[in-house]
């Protein structure tokens, strides 16, 4: 009797040897990405790399300035195109919270949110690339906000879903018209989550490459034309890492460096938003 | 209330229908288009030549995909083999083992290494990963098992989010229960826990493969992109969104069409995927 108690506290404690191990092991690709990007990228940062375009093959030197730019870019064009669609669309599904078409459209919003970025970039290339004849960061831009999109209806949604009932009872009971009841009493007290929503969607586009790579295209030079290639940072990525040169190496490093820091910062920045400002009544 | 006001209620009433049909909208000519482009083709050629032909050489009239689909499952399947063990111990340890800090520090941990981009994923697998595999196991290193490995931490954070979930939803009264049955921690995990938690785990996983099977960026950097089906570990391989990615910058007539119809094969799989994983998510554990 007591050896079989024996075996399986030893049974018990292998278990929970390999189940710690195996947890320590998963979280270490984000510590060894994060050193190796730190290690490598940091030095590579400075004023020169920041805040000058590439130059040819052979010359030495030279920045990503025209990827940081394109990628801001990028990221203005998706959310303008995305941010009215979601806020609008996460209303609805709030004050509608039963109905054939809210469920039609929430079935939709999580199929879209499972939809791979490729193929959402071919809708673009044949939505605009292929009328157009020609790559663009406008298509580069729809790509991405129709992936935003999903994300922040969902949030938007959940966030408004929470705010009591009540609230809107009063704004009504006092005579507020509809609209102005949304726009004055829910949205500012769902304002918090919304941007969360907002952030982590940005967060998600910014270093989305694949769509890219057959919409926004890249483009060697500096360009503000949104009917014309624009190049970004996670695109410049690939460009660098797959050329043979180590110096190119070395400026995917420092793109990525800059990347990753973006990324994070907003995924941070998004969680500690919802977070600090709890949504208050 | 006056006129105005009320046209102006019917007013936002509309424009909040519109953007919310938006999304409806865009999946909707998403398939539309993406059916109307691919589909001819696949009449043209025929259904079986394009998923069961072997031979890709759209310039010359050959759209076979069979050995990029194989590929992709192969992919897929490895990734899930290195993801899902470490995956679920990670949200058994987080769930059950982890104490209060701990969890609060690992579980943003985690959810940031979901919000490092794919390429930059591509770029370590392409600087690290392959020179390893090239020269402790051989062959050229862009190969099947340096692509399982990196989805496999890519699909990390999917898998222990959505199991943690299934978890930490299993009641607290199946674990007294069992504790007050003299079983140690390990017989509730395994005997109690884990089965009670089966379908969001399962779903958990089958969500991880949507993502690998979806996953572009990395892939086509580390892969290798040779179009025939691996026949070892090390032999580089085409997936399908690898194939889409690498081509249609430049594709034009057939050959374009070939990519779309590769398109709707994958966008398919993935909701065939999808579809499964909400099957088992929807389902709740017994109270």
């Amino acid at each position: 009797m007591k050896d079989h108690a024996g075996a399986r506290l030893i049974k018990d404690m292998i278990f929970k040897c390999a189940v710690c191990l195996f947890a320590f092991i998963s979280l270490l690709p984000l510590y060894l990405i994060l050193y190796y990007i730190t290690k490598n990228g940091i030095m590579v940062i400075n004023w020169d790399f920041l805040f000058s375009l590439p130059r040819p093959i052979g010359e030495s030197g030279g920045g990503v300035f025209n990827a940081i730019i394109g990628t801001v870019m990028l990221i203005i064009l998706s959310c303008i195109m995305s941010i009215p669609c979601g806020i609008a669309a996460g209303i609805y599904l709030s004050e509608n919270k039963k109905g054939k078409l809210s469920n039609t459209i929430r079935l939709c919003v999580i199929v879209l949110q499972g939809t791979p970025s490729i193929v959402i970039g071919i809708i673009a290339y044949l939505w605009v690339v292929a009328p157009l004849k020609t790559f663009s960061a406008l298509s580069g831009g729809i790509a991405l906000s129709i992936m935003m999109l999903p994300v922040i209806i969902k949030t938007t949604e959940e966030t408004l879903k929470l705010i009591p009932y009540h609230l809107k009872e009063a704004s009504l009971a006092l005579g507020v018209p509809y609209h102005r009841t949304i726009l004055k009493v829910i949205l500012p007290s769902g304002i918090s989550g919304i941007l969360t929503g907002i952030l982590l969607s940005v967060a998600r586009i910014t270093g989305e490459t694949a769509p890219l790579l057959f919409t926004a295209f890249g483009n060697q030079f500096m360009n503000m034309n949104i009917l014309k290639p624009i190049d970004s940072l996670p695109y410049r990525i690939f460009y660098y890492a797959m050329s043979p040169y180590p110096e190119w190496h070395s400026f995917a490093w420092g793109a990525s460096f800059i990347l990753v820091v973006l990324t994070l910062a907003l995924n941070l920045f998004a969680r500690g938003i919802s977070v600090k400002w709890k949504i208050q009544f | 209330m006056t006129d105005r006001t009320m046209l102006k209620e019917r007013f936002v009433k509309w424009v909040l229908i519109t953007f919310a049909l938006s999304s409806l909208l865009f999946l909707f000519l998403i398939f539309v288009f993406i059916l109307a482009e691919g589909l001819p083709l696949f009449l043209k050629v025929g259904l079986k030549k394009i998923i069961f032909g072997f031979k890709w050489a759209p310039t010359k009239g050959y759209f076979g995909i069979f050995p990029m689909i194989v590929s992709s499952f192969l992919v897929t399947f490895g990734a899930l083999v290195i993801g899902a063990p470490l995956g679920l111990s990670c949200a058994i340890y987080l769930s059950e083992y982890s104490g209060k800090k701990t969890k609060m520090f690992l579980k943003p941990a985690l959810e940031l290494l979901a919000g490092i981009p794919s390429v930059v994923y591509g770029f370590l697998g392409v600087i690290y990963i392959v020179p390893l595999v090239r020269n402790y196991l051989g062959g050229s290193g862009f190969s099947l098992i340096s692509t399982s490995l990196i989805l496999g931490v890519m699909i990390l954070p999917t898998i222990i989010s959505i199991s943690f979930d299934a978890i930490t939803t299993v009641p607290k009264t199946y674990r007294e229960a069992s504790a007050a049955m003299g079983a140690t921690k390990w017989q509730t995990i395994y005997k109690v826990i884990l089965p009670s938690a089966k379908s969001g785990i399962l779903a958990s996983f089958i969500l991880g493969m949507g993502r690998a099977i979806g996953e572009t960026m990395a892939v086509i950097m580390i892969a290798g992109n040779a179009l025939k089906i691996p026949t070892s570990i090390l032999d580089p391989l085409r997936t399908l969104t690898g194939n889409i990615a690498l081509e249609l910058a430049y594709a034009t007539g057939d050959h374009r069409l070939g990519l779309f119809s590769t398109g709707i094969v994958l966008m398919v799989i993935i909701m065939a995927l999808n579809y499964l994983a909400n099957f088992g998510i929807k389902r709740k554990p017994a109270k």
